[in-house]
């Protein structure tokens, strides 16, 4: 072992982005071949194991967050890094996933990307976790949008390459720069107004200003930050009706590419709304001042049922998966604005089910279309005779997204439904059984199609997916049945997390 | 009605019918020489808000370098944009109009500019511009500044008081120089003059006042106190750069060189050729001159940058893309870009080798915090402005990079 001065423990926080930024960067350094991958996956495996690191020096130190002033300037003028338990748990979701997918992305890159490029593919992929990651560690308003920047160009640019496998990934990609850029520049107008009448860019300072404001109710400045927060916020994590950009960028995306989005960029957009809404204007302004309920409520309503109904007619599997991804984002949209424990909990704890069950199922249409070449329903026909192993893989994941019990989407829903019925809102009770109703329908498409068709053209001589790819895929759906079964830790979490949230500390 | 306001008028108006005309016209190629006359108007505007800093980069990077890469863009389109059916889409309209509105709704209750009285001025940033980086009183570290410790006076209403204050700083530091000639070695202890501390074998400046090393408050800003934002800063330009080789490059095969693409060269002109080589030189100086000289005037990383890239587009432009890559090969552009944030993030390692938090420039040399943080800051300025000045070049020759295929590459080369 090299004798390295560094204090790795002290320095925990700053160490979970600055490994993959490092890394990213001297990915491009790599040349071709296997390097590349090889490389990526020490590198997120890495910061894997820092986030568990962080979490259990959180759980162990009884302290309600970790703090880290970069510059050791004070936090008031610097920027703080600061960890509580919420962003301990997103940070090892994404970490997680983050390294689960780069350890399943070797084929399917390997297929789906030209062989030139790949060292800087995977420098771009591993950029793009480094800013989702520093986007959910940090305490600070305005270091939140510079790694929006990060995360959303190198999205673009992730996006974008599914051009060699269909060209319309390109139109996608510009749809979603375009649309990505008015929600970013929306955020960012929200902080600069927010910076102006309070004077400060530390979220924990900003909010205890905003709090000292005796207008607070009525001041126009801050009213209008809040509108262009929202609608920005909900650009970026597709709330209905600004879920446009979303299907086709999961449709035409590299494989790998759709797991790793479906998974993360919009968890980590809801956790944005987290920080804002709750942290930085509290949970009094946000949900009481301001007719929030009703506005995300509705829409996230409305997004559960029709793009629900719009998933059912897809024929190709993955724009099937994404639509349904929009409505499993009005979950937890709905899950938050309810503002009560039980709501906010079921909505974190849904950002970990539905990114387990997502990532897995969009990897295992990644491994289909790596065998068989297309995700349409025609290619899935039959597949559950021919790829048992990946057809199963999707028949789980599928049933999580109903909110089978003893799956982890169940745990979910479950929360969601007590949280509706403790604020008194049957109605939104409902339109959950509606929407599960309705997810029934869209999986039973799969099924049907796996199970209950005969295989023709390239799917009749497909062989099951290399081990791989089956071993991440399964990995991911086997945490979302585990979890189903035995939520102590999600649960804790998610808990603890949404009273601290609802205590309105930042 | 003030001459500012008269000023902000006028350029409000031209920048509206800029606006306006880039809508309107359909000639690409006007479109992007509108663009740069829109952000040298933006310039003006800042200038006006006295943020020169901002104003400079608008110049240079909206104004100079986008425009060229705009242009650059042209070799892939048609010089004219296809004509559209106009239509009025309506709710597109109501929608502008409603976020319009609310833009101008909430500047009802924002403080009025350059409001001596506005939270910002006052809440954070008076203590801020008195931090200091070392001991204080024999408390080591960054830190507020103790009971009774006097900021220098940085916003003063009056320009009476203005003249006092630097006046009394001038006597201030007559007083200081005075006492180091008399006791140029101090004994160890507390003692304030002016509240500094002064180690052994003095400094020309104090050890401790971190602004008095950095006249620019903006650099400071923004390579200190927010360095970590820069330094993504400096990463969101590197990716870009990346994104453009992994979307736009022609498809290698190993060990192909990179001299592959011909393209008509203006090196046959005589008085561009001449006016070029003597323009080039001043270009490179004045690159490292804005890049080193942030800390003083406006300027830094991300425009020296800029401008260094200008010298070798506009060769590029003269003698082709292949005179360039005899002189920097796209793969060196590529590591160069790499070493601009690995230097930046470097430093920001060895500060925490040294033992302190990363970014913490002050643990590079302990002996004198002072002296550290501004070798950091230069230090992280360079990194910056090699991505920048790289990427810059990358993303020009990615975009001159044209397709295989021959046809395209015909119609491609008829409208450059």
């Amino acid at each position: 072992m090299l004798d390295i001065p560094l204090d790795v423990q002290a320095n925990l926080p700053v160490l979970i982005v600055l490994t993959p930024l490092l890394g990213g960067v001297i990915a491009t350094f790599t040349g071709r071949g296997v390097l590349p991958w090889l490389w990526s996956t020490l590198v997120t495996g890495v910061t894997f194991a820092l986030t568990i690191q962080m979490m259990m020096t959180l759980l162990a130190s009884g302290e309600p967050f970790i703090s880290y002033e970069l510059g050791n300037w004070p936090k008031w003028w610097g920027i703080e890094y600061r960890v509580d338990l919420l962003n301990a748990f997103i940070l090892l979701v994404v970490a997680g996933i983050g390294f689960i997918t780069t350890v399943y992305a070797r084929l399917s890159v390997q297929d789906e990307i030209p062989d030139d490029r790949h060292n800087v593919f995977y420098a771009v992929w591993i950029l793009a976790i480094t800013g989702l990651l520093g986007i959910t560690i940090t305490g600070d308003a305005f270091n939140v949008y510079v790694l929006l920047e990060i995360s959303s160009l190198t999205v673009y640019a992730l996006i974008a390459m599914g051009k060699d496998r269909d060209r319309r990934a390109l139109t996608a990609s510009l749809r979603y720069l375009i649309l990505g850029s008015v929600g970013a520049s929306f955020i960012l107008l929200g902080i600069g107004y927010l910076m102006m009448v309070t004077g400060t860019l530390n979220m924990e300072d900003m909010h205890n200003q905003l709090l000292r404001m005796p207008d607070l109710d009525t001041n126009r400045t801050i009213l209008v930050a809040f509108a262009l927060l929202v609608v920005g916020l909900s650009l970026k994590m597709a709330l209905y009706p600004l879920h446009m950009w979303l299907p086709k960028a999961y449709t035409y995306a590299p494989s790998a590419v759709s797991a790793l989005l479906a998974a993360t960029a919009t968890k980590v957009g809801v956790y944005m709304a987290f920080r804002f809404l709750f942290g930085i204007f509290g949970v009094g302004f946000s949900f009481y001042a301001m007719p929030s309920h009703f506005v995300l409520l509705g829409m996230a309503s409305l997004g559960i049922i029709f793009s629900s109904l719009t998933a059912i007619r897809q024929t190709n599997a993955k724009s099937l998966l994404a639509y349904s991804s929009v409505g499993q984002i009005g979950y937890i949209v709905a899950g938050f604005s309810l503002a009560n424990p039980n709501g906010v909990a079921g909505s974190i704890v849904h950002i970990f089910n539905h990114a387990v069950t997502k990532g897995g199922m969009f990897m295992a249409l990644g491994a289909i279309a790596y065998r068989v070449g297309g995700t349409d329903m025609k290619h899935l026909r039959g597949l559950g005779k021919r790829m048992p192993l990946t057809a199963g893989a999707l028949a789980l994941g599928g049933l999580g997204l109903i909110g089978f019990p003893l799956t982890a989407g169940f745990i979910s829903k479950w929360y969601l439904v007590s949280g509706a019925l403790d604020a008194g809102m049957w109605q939104l009770a409902v339109v959950v059984l509606i929407g599960s109703l309705f997810a029934l329908v869209y999986v039973w498409k799969i099924i049907e199609a796996l199970f209950f068709g005969e295989p023709t053209g390239r799917t009749a001589e497909a062989t099951e997916a290399p081990l791989s790819m089956l071993i991440p895929i399964w990995v991911l759906i086997g945490l979302s049945i585990y979890f189903g079964v035995d939520t102590s830790f999600t649960a804790d979490v998610a808990t603890r997390a949404a009273s601290s949230l609802l205590g309105g500390l930042p | 009605m003030s001459e500012v306001l008269l000023v902000d008028s006028v350029l409000l108006f031209l920048v509206t019918v800029c606006a306006v005309a880039i809508i309107e016209v359909r000639s690409l190629y006007a479109v992007a020489m509108l663009s740069s006359v829109y952000s040298l108007l933006m310039a003006l505007v800042w200038t006006n808000m006295h943020s020169m800093d901002v104003a400079f980069t608008e110049a240079a990077v909206g104004g100079g370098i986008s425009t060229i890469l705009l242009i650059g863009t042209l070799v892939h389109t048609r010089r004219d944009e296809k004509p559209a059916k106009r239509r009025l889409h309506l709710p597109a309209l109501l929608v502008t109009i409603l976020t319009g509105a609310a833009l101008i709704y909430g500047t009802f209750d924002m403080p009025r500019f350059g409001d001596p009285n506005a939270t910002i001025h006052h809440y954070r940033v008076p203590e801020m511009m008195s931090q200091t980086v070392a001991a204080v009183s024999g408390r080591e570290g960054k830190q507020q500044p103790p009971e009774g410790y006097e900021a220098p006076p940085r916003m003063t209403p009056t320009a009476a008081e203005w003249a006092g204050a630097i006046h009394a700083i001038d006597e201030a530091e007559e007083a200081l120089e005075e006492a180091q000639h008399s006791a140029p070695k101090a004994s160890e202890g507390e003692h304030h003059e002016g509240a500094e501390e002064h180690h052994e074998g003095a400094h020309k400046h104090p050890t401790d006042d971190f602004n008095g090393h950095v006249p620019n408050s903006v650099t400071s800003l923004l390579a200190a106190y927010r360095g970590f934002d820069t330094m993504f800063e400096t990463t969101v330009i590197f990716t870009a750069g990346m994104a453009l080789i992994m979307l736009l490059r022609r498809r290698r095969e190993e060990g192909e060189d990179d001299f592959s693409q011909r393209g008509a060269t203006l090196s046959g002109q005589v008085i561009l050729r001449v006016m070029t080589k003597m323009f080039i030189p001043f270009i490179l100086v004045f690159g490292f001159y804005v890049i080193t000289h942030g800390e003083i005037g406006p300027g830094g990383g991300f425009q020296g940058g800029v401008i260094l890239a200008t010298a070798f587009i506009l060769y590029a432009l003269l003698y082709g893309r292949n005179a360039l890559y005899r002189i920097i090969r796209p793969r060196t552009l590529e590591v160069l870009a790499a070493c601009g944030v690995l230097l930046y993030a470097g430093v920001g390692v060895a500060c925490m080798l040294l033992g302190g938090n990363f970014l913490d420039y002050a643990a590079l040399n302990a002996a004198s915090p002072g002296d550290g943080e501004a070798m950091g800051m230069t230090l992280v300025e360079y990194g910056v402005g090699i991505t920048v000045c790289t990427v810059m070049i990358i993303i020009f020759n990615q975009l001159a990079e044209l397709p295989s295929n021959p046809s395209r590459r015909r119609a491609g080369a008829k409208a450059s």
